[in-house]
């Protein structure tokens, strides 16, 4: 059964728990009480939270497992993300302010198509909402990441620093702004965070266009490597289909048990494309 | 440092209250919302049910019932309304979590799951001790360090600033083998093993996950010593670098050392980009020629 795990002792498993309604990247307080409860009654009372937003029950007797996941599955939770299939899709959090693009939406509608769909081995697929990828977009078998195009109106600017003041201003120093001079912003080192426009309170900083980057090929644990651009500042619509495609060319070129990384190193970004 | 002024006696933490995004689904008129992130106090890779329910408490009375999982075993409560802040952090600080894990320091450390069948060498302790001696530390920039029981790496030990792998060493026995049983090889997840001539490990492609080991019912390979390698200087972010192998096998006393020697090296030799902001590990490393040429460095 997907989603069951071995753990330590004997006839005891470990479920791994991921959300699926109202939302996969964040879990409602109901659903930590559910998780709770399940953990209480079956388990032994803890739980462990992985790198991607799943949540672990330890120690649950094989007997008990079928009744624990009709409990967690009335809560919209359900065991899953093990063995050959396509891992939870990790989202970064929609109330980061540094976001191009919130990317949370995104995640649900890709978890639904694609969350524990069988794939020829294991398949990541991770959002981030900003260039700074937190969810590890560039080390992910598939990953997409959110863009601006940002526009400075340095007329409007009223000095207030919030775009740079510490800790959170310009990670990257692209912006300049003192108490003399409004903003400056250095066009080749920004990277399209967004952080700025999201939090200017005059529009001086605004961002006009907003796309995604799309990865394929990184890799992390045993295989670490980083993923190659495969497309660059596409729409939302085409983030899907470009997903859809490679999930179709890897099932098609991919042996039984090879992850995508090793596929796109064999056969080669263009032919793969 | 600033101090409750309701409550219990409590110092509000200088980490983990995050400014965030307001969304629309939360009723908080005038007034500014933060995220908050918590984690449990003193260090533990796990959440008791009891903490579960106390956050979803918090995040029903404070926030907007919503709960973000991040990838460090953080819970973050987004959206709490800032006039109740204090009253939100104690009523969790009473349940053995606390906000912490952000800013320029020593992030919240990630150790893999303790009761996972592949570990090699647990790393909980050992992740619990570096949290003692280092959690929250301020640094130049931000340090992440994850420790993972086996070299599958769930931890994402090769993309942060200070990765631990708990590793074996193999005794292989050629004669043991017994032929036509390919035990070994269907278990070796790096292609490291050859049966022809005679059973051979690849030493350059082991990276010492024992599952050979364990596969192998003629003790023709057994583990020997268990203990952590030690790797430095990955990032991710908007660009990604690899760690690099600073000891191939240590003990806990080793890792303690090396981790304080890394922390040490690491807020000396950081310089400011040439903006505000201090390098990262990785590119102090990178600058300085090499993990070699950082550990070398005068004037740590």
């Amino acid at each position: 059964m997907d989603g069951i795990i071995s753990g330590e002792g004997k006839g005891k498993v470990v479920l791994r728990v991921t959300s699926v309604e109202p939302h996969t990247a964040e879990l409602t307080s109901e659903q930590l009480r559910v998780l709770a409860r399940v953990a209480r009654k079956y388990g032994s009372r803890v739980v462990h939270t992985t790198p991607r937003q799943a949540i672990e029950v330890p120690d649950v007797p094989r007997e008990l497992v079928e009744e624990a996941v009709r409990e967690l599955e009335r809560a919209g939770l359900r065991a899953g993300a093990s063995g050959r299939l396509t891992r939870n899709v990790f989202a970064c959090s929609r109330w980061c302010l540094y976001n191009a693009v919130p990317v949370a939406e995104l995640a649900e509608e890709l978890n639904r198509r694609y969350g524990g769909a069988e794939m020829p081995a294991k398949l990541t697929i991770s959002l981030s909402g900003c260039n700074f990828s937190c969810s590890r977009s560039r080390t992910s078998d598939i990953g997409v990441i959110a863009r601006t195009k940002i526009r400075v109106d340095r007329e409007k600017c009223i000095k207030c620093g919030l775009c740079v003041n510490e800790p959170l201003g310009c990670q990257v120093d692209a912006l300049r702004v003192s108490k003399e001079e409004p903003v400056v912003w250095n066009r080749e080192r920004c990277v399209g965070c967004g952080f700025c426009s999201n939090v200017c309170p005059v529009s001086s900083i605004t961002a006009d266009e907003r796309g995604f980057d799309i990865y394929v090929g990184g890799g992390g644990g045993f295989f670490p490597r980083e993923a190659r651009l495969l497309k660059e500042f596409v729409s939302q619509e085409e983030v899907l289909e470009e997903v859809a495609r490679v999930v179709e060319r890897y099932r098609e070129l991919a042996e039984p048990g090879e992850r995508l990384f090793s596929v796109v190193e064999r056969v080669g970004l263009e032919e793969f494309e | 440092m600033a101090e409750a002024e309701e409550g219990f006696r409590f110092e509000l933490p200088k980490v983990g209250i995050i400014k965030g995004v307001k969304a629309q689904d939360i009723e908080v008129v005038g007034e500014k919302v933060v995220n908050v992130r918590v984690r449990a106090k003193p260090y533990s890779n796990m959440y008791t049910a009891e903490q579960l329910e106390r956050v979803a408490e918090v995040a029903e009375k404070y926030g907007s019932g919503k709960v973000h999982l991040s990838p460090r075993h953080n819970l973050e409560i987004p959206e709490v309304g800032s006039s109740r802040l204090t009253r939100a952090l104690q009523e969790l600080f009473a349940a053995g979590l606390q906000a912490g894990g952000s800013g320029t320091s020593v992030r919240n450390i990630f150790t893999c799951a303790e009761y996972c069948p592949n570990r090699v060498k647990s790393v909980r302790e050992l992740g619990a001790i570096l949290s003692e001696l280092f959690g929250d530390t301020p640094l130049p920039n931000k340090f992440t360090i994850s420790l993972s029981a086996c070299p599958a790496g769930c931890a994402r030990p090769w993309n942060v600033d200070v990765g631990i792998i708990g590793v074996a060493e193999l005794e292989v026995a050629p004669e043991r083998c017994r032929e036509g049983c390919t035990a070994c090889v269907e278990a070796c997840p790096v292609d490291a093993i050859s049966l022809e001539g005679g059973l051979r490990i690849d030493e350059e492609r082991c990276v010492g996950c024992a599952r050979c080991a364990w596969a192998c019912e003629q003790e023709a390979i057994k583990t020997g010593k268990r203990g952590f390698r030690v790797v430095i200087g990955g990032k991710e972010g908007n660009t990604v670098a690899f760690a690099r192998e600073l000891l191939g096998m240590a003990d806990d006393y080793q890792v303690i050392e090396t981790v304080d020697g890394v922390i040490r090296r690491y807020r000396k030799l950081a310089r400011k980009r040439d903006g505000k902001k201090y390098e990262r590990l990785a590119e102090v490393i990178q600058r300085m020629g090499g993990v070699e040429a950082f550990m070398q460095a005068e004037g740590s």
